[in-house]
């Protein structure tokens, strides 16, 4: 008897789902003849690390792509989230590919090698590479000098504290991190002599808890302005809680502090995304690394927050000025590491090769690297 | 499907609710495979439906979506080798839990199992030694396993003696290793120039060779042998009805003569060996290098399959396929235009419903037929 009763219930439910199916069928079925245009569109991917919603890196690579889609013409874009890195990004890249992409934008440093691995088996589609060193023929590793924003986040930090001393939460050591941190403790030393840098590692792009934790930690170590390689806006909240100043990176994080968010870098891909997408189909494109200065647009300082004074805003205007000019090198010597080695001699400056492997941080910087 | 009904014992009350209804409910002594099977089955279609609902709702194509997905990854042979790939170390970490619990213990640490299993087999990898292939991987299959059984033996070994609950050791002993594992990759194990937390590539002769050209490793074909084995071993050999015996019945267990500790510490090291064995495969095989975040979520989604599959050997070796299916399916619908969100809201309405009807199995309904009682 009871078997009569699955039966009767499997029936219902299988009823069920076809309706609901049906229903679905029949309300979409207009909108998918339309965008059959003349030419096949051209197919844009791109992988992300975290989600969309981080409201940071992936956030605005997501803004980047949105641009593109409403900017070029027959373009098709989509964004895949939460990407694990390794074997799952390879098996992505590989079946994007298989969709017939054109464009696979890979959009973290930690999918270098699965690019590359991808990229050698499908010699007809193009890959880019956010942050990365490494180009083949098919890819082009991408990034903007991300350190001349943590520049003058540290020209406005240091203007700022009260404590000479500012903390910075940064994910790992590798070399786009590194240039950050120094360029910060750089920029802050350039108007405040005594100022030192604390760094925590916390070993992760996007961990909201785990930044609370080490922004709380640098607090409570005398830290009054954070800086942030990480992806979330939880620094900010940190600081914005706890009375004391932050300086961001990715977005625009005045909307998490509106009383403690002086300024900071803020990504605005879409135009360099577009210009690829042209270089590509006009044939001219050229896989050697990009490596954009701020002054291209690829970069922008978010506006001052309420907390920056007009005293404030004029010297940083002003080094801002003098960046996009070249009259402000930044790693220009006499630099030395934390031991107190001289790295750059008084007189000469770092070359990009040098500084795409730099593995020391100046001696105002406090912390170890961990690696 | 009708066997071993225990009839309800209490007399019925009379007039009560229950006896005006017509039928009544009644417990299974086992639930039948068949009822097993079709429950999961209403589970995975009414998370389906409930998905298409929120689909329909945001103006998707629910129908489309779905198919998409199923073809992509059932019907294309890329799609059959991802999910073999991806299923030979869940396969393994789902028996090393199998095995943990038919002896009445709960290994939750087959995460850091999976890690020091993984890292023991990159050592090897990375000694570059001069010997021919099947020897290497043949020494990092035992490192794998030497690996993952010292992990589960240290947890072991509080239990064993002190009856520390394992599902305490185990759980903690994961964040050790994770932060070890993350120390390696950083520092020693570090590949030479560069500054990324990743190991060196290994030499060809340490990978997993493929099986012919179908993109699958050979790790899957020595998983489902290894996991047949010691579920094999658990069922029928004398070793593996003392551990039954110390799982289900301590008492008897110690009347019998049988020993608790060496039992506890025999399972645990086999239980995490199988883990480790499944950390091996995943650098030997897909990965190629060590480094952090090889498996996410790998004890969860171990024991989601070793549940789903009832502690059942062949069972192991279909959920942990089709889990698979479903975690490489995962990205294939974004692909084909789901957003994320959903993707993880349908994986766990998926998991959840099978759970929930797995109650509807042990019961029967019986009718009743006019007055007859």
């Amino acid at each position: 008897m009871s078997k009569k009763f699955f039966k009767g219930l499997v029936l219902v439910i299988v009823l069920t789902m076809l309706l609901v199916l049906a229903a679905g069928c029949g309300s979409q079925e207009t909108t998918t003849t339309d965008t059959a245009a003349t030419e096949a569109p051209f197919k844009v991917a791109f992988i992300y690390y975290g989600s969309i919603g981080d409201h940071g890196w992936t956030y605005q690579h997501e803004q980047g792509r949105i641009y593109l889609q409403a900017n070029a013409t027959n373009v098709e874009t989509i964004g895949i989230e939460n990407v694990a890195v390794g074997a799952d990004a390879e098996r992505v890249m590989t079946q994007l590919a298989q969709e017939g992409y054109n464009l696979i934008v890979a959009t973290s440093f930690d999918y270098q090698e699965s690019t590359l691995t991808v990229a050698k088996n499908f010699p007809d589609v193009m890959f880019m590479n956010s942050t990365g060193d490494k180009s083949d023929t098919n890819v082009m590793p991408y990034f903007g000098r991300e350190y001349e924003s943590f520049y003058l986040d540290g020209v406005a930090a240091g203007l700022k504290t009260e404590s000479n001393i500012l903390g910075y939460i940064a994910s790992y050591p590798i070399p786009a991190v590194i240039q950050d941190i120094n360029a910060f403790a750089i920029g802050a030393r350039s108007v405040n002599p005594d100022v030192t840098v604390k760094v925590v590692m916390v070993n992760t792009w996007y961990d909201p808890a785990a930044e609370k934790q080490a922004a709380d930690s640098l607090i409570d170590g005398g830290a009054d302005v954070l800086a942030h390689e990480t992806d979330s806006a939880a620094p900010h909240q940190a600081a914005e809680a706890r009375g004391v100043w932050s300086v961001g990176k990715n977005s625009d994080m005045d909307v998490f502090a509106p009383d403690a968010f002086l300024t900071g870098g803020v990504w605005n891909w879409g135009p360099f995304y577009a210009d690829v997408v042209n270089q590509i189909r006009e044939g001219k494109w050229d896989s050697a690394p990009y490596w954009g200065h701020m002054s291209t647009g690829i970069l922008n300082m978010a506006p001052y927050g309420t907390a920056v004074t007009d005293d404030m805003k004029t010297v940083i205007d002003q080094t801002q000025a003098d960046l996009f000019a070249g009259n402000i090198d930044i790693f220009a010597g006499p630099l030395k590491d934390q031991a107190g080695t001289e790295k750059v001699a008084a007189g000469s400056s770092l070359t990009d090769d040098e500084l795409r492997n730099i593995n020391w941080v100046v001696d105002n910087v406090k912390g170890n690297l961990g690696n | 499907m009708l066997n071993e009904v225990i009839e309800n014992s209490k007399a019925p009350q009379k007039n009560s609710f229950s006896q005006r209804l017509p039928f009544s409910i009644e417990k299974r002594q086992f639930p039948t495979t068949g009822a097993v099977i079709m429950w999961s089955i209403i589970g995975v279609v009414l998370a389906l439906i409930i998905g298409a609902i929120f689909l329909l709702a945001t103006g998707r194509d629910p129908i489309e979506i779905y198919t998409l997905t199923f073809s992509k990854v059932f019907t294309t042979p890329y799609g059959l080798a991802s999910a073999a790939n991806k299923a030979t170390p869940l396969m393994l970490g789902a028996a090393g839990v199998m095995v943990a619990a038919k002896a009445g213990l709960w290994n939750v640490g087959v995460e850091g199992q999976f890690l020091v299993g993984a890292v023991a087999a990159s050592g090897v990898a990375l000694l570059n030694l001069n010997v021919p292939s099947f020897v290497i991987i043949l020494l990092m299959l035992v490192a794998g396993f030497l690996g993952g059984a010292l992990v589960a033996f240290i947890c072991a070994l509080p239990k064993a003696y002190l009856k520390v609950n394992e599902i305490i050791t185990t759980l903690l002993f994961n964040y050790i290793v994770v932060l070890f594992v993350a120390y390696l990759v950083h520092g020693p194990m570090k590949g030479a120039g560069n500054n990324v937390p990743q190991s060196a590539v290994f030499a060809e002769n340490s990978w997993l060779p493929q099986i012919g050209s179908t993109g699958i490793h050979l790790g899957f074909i020595i998983a489902i042998i290894m996991v047949i084995l010691f579920g094999w071993l658990m069922r029928k050999s004398t070793f593996g009805f003392e551990m039954r015996v110390v799982g289900n019945n301590p008492k008897a267990a110690k009347y019998t003569g049988i020993s608790i500790i060496r039992n506890i510490l025999l399972v645990m090291i086999i239980s995490g060996g199988l883990a480790g064995i499944g950390g091996m495969m995943e650098v030997s095989g897909v990965v190629h290098r060590m480094q952090s975040g090889i498996f996410t979520n790998f004890t969860l989604t171990a024991f989601a399959v070793a549940w789903l599959a009832r502690l059942n050997t062949a069972g192991v070796l279909v959920v942990s396929y089709l889990l698979a299916g479903l975690l490489v399916g995962a990205y294939v619908m974004q692909i084909v235009g789901m957003p994320s969100a959903m993707v993880n809201v349908l994986e766990g309405l998926i998991i959840m419903l099978i759970v929930a009807f797995d109650i509807v199995t042990v019961y029967r309904i019986k009718w009743k037929r006019g007055n007859s009682k």
